[in-house]
């Protein structure tokens, strides 16, 4: 053979490949329509049994104290003979329906997960070998508030997977009965703010989680995602006994955290900090000046509201000059605030006006 | 001597051919990881957190209408619908000579108001804004400008007059699925750094040091664009997808489908991405102020606007990525006569030479990073010579036949690779479409869709390469561009339509 037609012997096997290729294509597709089709009847199925066996008890104990539920043995005898994927759906379906409820009947709906044994196939998925089985498992039993130990949990801190760490956190934050953010001390990796979104979650479902003292880690964590996350979430839990950590990074080099810092101070209206916060306003860049403004506004003390009206009137910068001008709007719709703008030049009058009657 | 140029040429074409292949064949494995990574990762009850937090930042959308009377109520409708806890919506109107102003005045009781602006991009002269006095639109403000001569001047406008730190950059004759902005969002709020902080011991009594966050700042998040053009559309909602019937927007459709899912997505998974489409694309305001926003005397100003952000932050040395979803969130009107997709295409191939010669700065220089290694020679080999390579190759298989010298029996084979390679690319992305999602209702819509590939390479794809030499050779005797208006069908006909043939 020479080296011209081995050539074409491998051109033409391409093309052969390419070929069947296409036809495997073809058939994937085929394949993944039939699996779809047949989903959709299950879920079809599934949806009638909730609606009419499932459902009707759930709403009937709705609003009650008692957070009873009990299932026809009927529908426990059809459920268990469902394959694991019926399973799947039914838990999607429970979860879907947690998203729009709250106290007694979240408890209904999580009695109905554990009383069909669904918790049993979250369970698995946490033993499985595949970080986003295990990643499914915690968030089906965080969503579900099925509690899982502390040992359980805190082995997925230590994985490679960062989802599944992320996923971890959130149901350690969950079910940890002492500590809930201990694992702030271990945290190696920055968290973000997608992650932060899941801790106001599930601070919001779970009021009855032990009150964390956000001081030290705002104070003494090494990793800046954890001390930004921390002065939020002491914000968010008007977590008082923090201000004096939060305080102590009013002096820091890193804008950043400093205009975190400030907007902390101001959400836990930390009214002692005023003067400093003043007196540190003209060296600041733009974005802890802002804070600044937004801080004054929310302690709404007779200096806070003498400086807003000072900077309204002498500040050229556009962005400074609207969002104290938004401040202050809210001040006087809110009736925090009784100022007459009339002597102010026209152009001042007309900012102030538009954000007194933006809606 | 000709026999040895014959030789080169020959051999030369074919590894540019085959080199071509291989990295559509790396691309698909890479889209494919991405892919599957993102199914994973997004699961239904994963994304919830966000639409109800009041941690989500705020998100423009800005839209630029020019003579849109037609579809502008339906397609705000639509925009106001999204799935999302703060954001607003900017029209601008980029004066229109048609009745989209007065119909936007009308039907959503819009007032002027005196909106405190600051042109921070350059403009053309912005006459008038307005908000609606009804508080079922509060999130909507209509500016009505001078017509710039393009998208650029009236989205420039729009970043000028937001008052969120991301905005959304769409058309206004787009219809958007109603997660479009939790989507776009996640990847900013969750991009993970690559490496973990060093374990390192905390001695509070000798002070420490904040270690520095290590995650790259998300600039600009894209998705898939597809074709509305034989869907049916309820007052801006899609009720029924369905891939286009007429020839021209079909083969786009399979042509999108090819570039956002297996090509963007593949850059996205190892952060190449060079171009953040301007029909659907998710921003970083204060980067994109910082380099001036849109270029108005660009013609392809969304590529432009995408290098030059990527450029800002590498020279100002910041980690950053540019990232792309799979799933199709943006469906638009493709173009259905010739003539409008004749001045598309001349357009967007005057706008890639615009963006070689503009930035070849940026071309295999190292400083650049990826960005001068991988994005621009790749954007250069791949995209801009594509064209040039085909049409020598095309005009030395007619000189070989000329002089009689061509082997028919390995021409064909030739042929035969390079088509059935095409037609597998296509197919495969089709499947990777249906491993996302599965919008069209029929199987039969689906295999119709994939059999189009076998007509792409006769029909289309010379289309293509024509239009794309034809904008070449335009920029080269630097002829005026015509930008044309898109005349749209609009969506309240479609679905009458629709049902009238039925």
């Amino acid at each position: 053979m020479t080296v011209d037609q081995t050539f074409i012997a491998v051109i033409q096997g391409i093309v052969a490949t390419s070929f069947v290729g296409t036809f495997v294509a073809y058939a994937v597709i085929m394949v993944l329509r039939f699996r779809t089709a047949k989903a959709q009847r299950r879920q079809d199925k599934l949806d009638q049994l909730i609606e009419d066996r499932i459902l009707p008890q759930f709403i009937q104990e709705m609003g009650t104290e008692s957070a009873h539920v009990s299932i026809d043995q009927a529908v426990l005898d059809e459920l268990a003979l469902m394959d694991k994927r019926n399973r799947q759906t039914l838990i999607d379906t429970l979860i879907r329906l947690r998203w729009h409820v709250a106290g007694t009947n979240a408890l209904i709906l999580h009695r109905i997960y554990v009383l069909l044994g669904l918790n049993l196939d979250s369970l698995q998925k946490m033993k499985s070998r595949t970080w986003y089985r295990n990643v499914q498992g915690l968030h089906e039993l965080t969503l579900m508030d099925y509690a899982i130990s502390d040992i359980d949990i805190l082995r997925f801190n230590l994985s490679e997977e960062s989802e599944l760490r992320s996923a971890a956190r959130s149901a350690f934050m969950r079910f940890s009965k002492n500590e809930p953010f201990r694992f702030f001390d271990e945290v190696r990796d920055p968290l973000s703010i997608w992650e932060l979104i899941g801790f106001f979650r599930i601070l919001e479902q779970s009021r009855d989680t032990v009150k964390s003292n956000f001081a030290n880690w705002i104070r003494y964590s090494r990793n800046k995602t954890v001390v930004i996350c921390c002065m939020k979430l002491a914000a968010h839990e008007q977590s008082l006994e923090a201000i004096d950590s939060i305080e102590g990074l009013l002096n820091v080099n890193d804008h950043s955290l400093r205009s975190h810092a400030i907007n902390a101070l101001g959400h836990l209206r930390a009214i002692h900090t005023q003067e400093t916060l003043i007196k540190m306003y003209p060296n600041q860049p733009v974005d802890c000046q802002c804070e600044i403004l937004f801080s004054l506004g929310m302690f709404r003390t007779a200096r806070a509201m003498e400086f807003l009206t000072e900077q309204f009137q002498s500040a050229f910068d556009f962005e400074i000059e609207n969002h104290v001008a938004a401040i202050l709007a809210r001040l006087v719709r809110n009736k925090q605030l009784a100022w007459n703008p009339l002597h102010l030049p026209s152009r001042k009058q007309r900012i102030l006006n538009y954000y007194l009657h933006e809606q | 001597m000709i026999q040895d140029i014959i030789d080169v040429f020959q051999l030369f074409i074919f590894s540019y051919s085959s080199l071509t292949m291989v990295i559509y064949v790396i691309m698909a494995v890479l889209s494919y990881k991405g892919i599957m990574l993102y199914r994973r990762k997004n699961r239904e009850h994963y994304t919830q957190n966000v639409i109800s937090s009041p941690l989500s930042p705020g998100i423009s959308v800005i839209a630029p209408a020019y003579n849109e009377g037609l579809t502008i109520i339906d397609n705000v409708y639509a925009l106001m619908h999204l799935n999302y806890p703060l954001y607003e919506v900017i029209i601008v109107n980029d004066g229109s000579t048609d009745d989209t102003l007065e119909k936007l005045v009308e039907h959503f009781e819009l007032k002027e108001v005196d909106l405190p602006y600051n042109e921070k991009i350059k403009t053309k002269a912005v006459k008038r804004f307005f908000r609606s006095i009804n508080r079922a639109y509060e999130k909507l403000l209509v500016i009505d400008k001078e017509n710039g001569k393009g998208k650029a001047d009236a989205s420039n406008a729009g970043i000028n007059a937001s008052k969120f730190d991301y905005f959304l950059c769409t058309d206004v004759d787009c219809i958007l699925h109603e997660d479009t902005l939790s989507r776009l969002m996640r990847p900013i709020l969750d991009e993970k750094s690559r490496s973990r902080l060093k374990d390192i011991q905390v001695i509070p009594d000798t002070g420490y040091i904040h270690v520095e966050n290590n995650q790259r700042r998300v600039i600009a998040v894209g998705a898939p664009l597809r074709m509305i053009n034989s869907s049916e559309v309820d007052n801006g909602v899609i009720t029924r997808f369905k891939p286009p019937h007429k020839v021209l927007p079909r083969f786009q459709e399979l042509e999108y489908i090819r570039a956002y899912l297996l090509s963007k997505m593949a850059w996205s998974s190892i952060n190449c991405v060079p171009n953040v489409s301007g029909g659907l694309g998710l921003f970083d305001k204060h980067i994109a102020v910082k380099v001036g926003g849109y270029d108005p005397r660009s013609f392809a100003e969304d590529i432009d606007m995408v290098t030059r952000m990527s450029v800002y932050m590498i020279q100002n040395n910041h980690k950053y990525a540019i990232r792309y979803i799979p799933v199709s969130l943006c469906w638009t009107e493709g173009p259905q006569t010739l003539p409008v997709f004749s001045r598309q295409r001349v357009r967007w191939a005057r706008g890639l030479i615009q963006i070689m010669l503009l930035h070849r700065h940026v071309l295999f220089n190292f400083k650049f990073k990826r960005l001068g290694l991988i994005v621009f020679p790749y954007n250069f080999l791949f995209e801009f010579l594509a064209p040039i390579f085909e049409v020598l190759g095309l005009l030395f298989y007619i000189y070989l036949i000329v002089i009689g010298a061509i082997n028919w029996e390995n021409t064909f084979t030739l042929l035969a690779f390079l088509y059935m390679f095409s037609v597998l690319v296509s197919s495969i992305a089709v499947l990777w479409d249906q491993l996302i999602e599965r919008h069209y209702r029929k199987t039969s819509e689906v295999i119709g869709l994939c059999l189009t590939a076998f007509a792409e390479p006769f029909i289309y794809h010379p289309l293509i390469v024509f239009f794309s030499i034809k904008g070449y050779i335009q920029s080269m005797f630097r002829q005026k561009l015509v930008w044309g208006n898109m005349q749209r069908k609009g969506f309240a006909s479609q679905k009458s339509t629709v049902k009238n043939q039925a």
